[in-house]
């Protein structure tokens, strides 16, 4: 019962404090950081609800006698510290709940999964039509409405420009346009945002989930504007932006402004803030802590069972 | 199979172009013209691209004049216009650059970066 306890104060803890830690400005500085910072606390999160959940089932799981072999402890010990006052009840449910979100995550994760194959083999197939290989290693689609964007995939991945993007942008805007874009493709970003839109798919009601994805999303882009410049280059890529934001675009008449895509220019147009010292060292710990404390509290009631058996066995002489 | 796709393309970019219906014989006698292709072979190609849905044909005496379903502008419309849509949902099957900006916002933002420009030695 308190491990349960313990897990599910330490999800909604770690969850609103980590929400307010990763949303301070530094995580635009070094928007990489942030992005595993998110990950972690998304994973912790939902770690520590499913073995809340398990603990709670403990003392009639098969896992009870590996545990206690595990420990050192009797099993009786360890189903006593894992019991709970209204009986095998809350175990049950906390089953069916681990079963329930399992099937959940599955579900969309295989869902979007197939969507994403389906987009990218069509915008494959489509591209092989009326795409014009460009030497510099980039597919042109001819169209009147500026866009730059890649198709990532498990070869190379491919850029494509429309050509009022090119006509829109100078030589050296293009570049960094091609190197932002290629950055996505290298590091492949699209699997961190592939992790965090299942979350978020999946949990639509978690607000933590929903705002890792929106934020993973704004920090992958800054991520890669960061890989494609050099300082003198900030300028040209804010201005390549705000061209292809602002260009002609008939069809998205419906579509909601791209705030990020503003916050990224005022970011590339001030001056670069210089990383945060030490912050490496600092979030490698955090990010080991936050993802070993949910096994750690599962386990402490087992902990704390050991302890009072090897007392126990200790207490046995002294009585002689 | 790459060949295939390739041929698939210049088969539809000449469909684009000529803007009437074409039967095989004389989409082999033009694409003669840049590599020596046996009728059959066309004859495939075309036919797959009709179970892709992208060419239609009518019977006209004993062989198929094939036409293209949709106009090649029409055709990159569609694309785009699933670039949008997943930038939307966010499914990371593609990511784009840049969404649709506020013109107002930026204007601002435009308008700082050319003064600094201006300020810059």
């Amino acid at each position: 019962m308190t491990a349960a306890l313990l897990l599910v104060a330490f999800a909604c803890l770690a969850s609103s404090l980590g929400r307010w830690l990763l949303s301070r400005s530094w995580a635009a500085r070094s928007p990489r950081v942030a992005v595993i910072g998110w990950q972690a606390l998304s994973t912790s999160v939902m770690a520590s609800i499913l073995l809340a959940a398990i603990a709670l089932a403990l003392p009639f799981l098969p896992l009870r006698f590996s545990l206690a072999y595990l420990m050192g402890a009797h099993t009786l010990t360890i189903v006593e510290h894992y019991e709970t006052p209204l009986g095998s009840w809350p175990g049950v449910l906390g089953l069916a709940m681990v079963a329930c979100l399992t099937a959940m995550l599955v579900t969309t994760t295989v869902r979007s999964v197939a969507r994403t194959r389906r987009v990218r083999r069509s915008q494959l197939d489509a591209l092989a039509l009326i795409g014009r290989r460009d030497p510099g290693g980039f597919t042109v689609i001819e169209h009147e409405v500026p866009v730059a964007y890649c198709l990532p995939g498990s070869g190379e991945g491919t850029v494509v420009l429309s050509s009022a993007a090119i006509a829109l942008l100078g030589d050296r805007e293009r570049e960094l346009v091609l190197g932002h874009e290629r950055r996505h493709l290298r590091a492949r970003h699209d699997l961190a945002l592939a992790y965090s839109g299942a979350l978020a798919k999946t949990f639509p009601w978690v607000p933590l989930f929903g705002d890792a994805h929106e934020q993973t999303a704004v920090l992958l882009e800054m991520a890669a504007d960061d890989a494609a410049i050099s300082p003198a280059d900030r300028r040209s890529l804010a201005a390549a932006i705000v061209a292809l934001g602002t260009g002609a675009r008939p069809e998205a008449a419906l579509a909601a402004s791209d705030t990020a895509a503003l916050a990224r220019v005022r970011r590339l147009t001030s001056p670069a803030g210089s990383p945060v010292r030490g912050l490496g060292a600092l979030a490698g710990t955090a990010v080991a802590l936050v993802l070993a404390l949910p096994l750690g509290l599962a386990l402490a009631p087992a902990v704390e069972a050991a302890t009072m058996d090897c007392c126990t066995v200790a207490d046995v002489p002294a009585h002689d | 199979m790459r060949q295939l796709g390739q041929l698939e393309a210049m088969v539809m970019q000449h469909l684009w172009s000529v803007g009437n219906p074409v039967s095989v014989r004389e989409m082999r006698e033009t694409l003669t013209e840049e590599r020596e292709l046996a009728y059959t072979t066309v004859m495939t190609v075309m036919d797959n691209l009709h179970s892709k849905g992208l060419v239609t044909r009518q019977k006209h005496g004993k062989a198929y004049l094939y036409s293209p379903v949709s106009s090649r502008d029409e055709h990159t419309a569609a694309v785009l216009h699933e670039v949008l849509a997943d930038s939307q949902d966010r499914t990371a099957a593609l990511l784009h650059l840049v969404g649709k900006m506020d013109r107002d916002e930026a204007a601002d933002l435009l308008s700082a970066l050319s003064e600094r420009v201006d300020d810059a030695p």
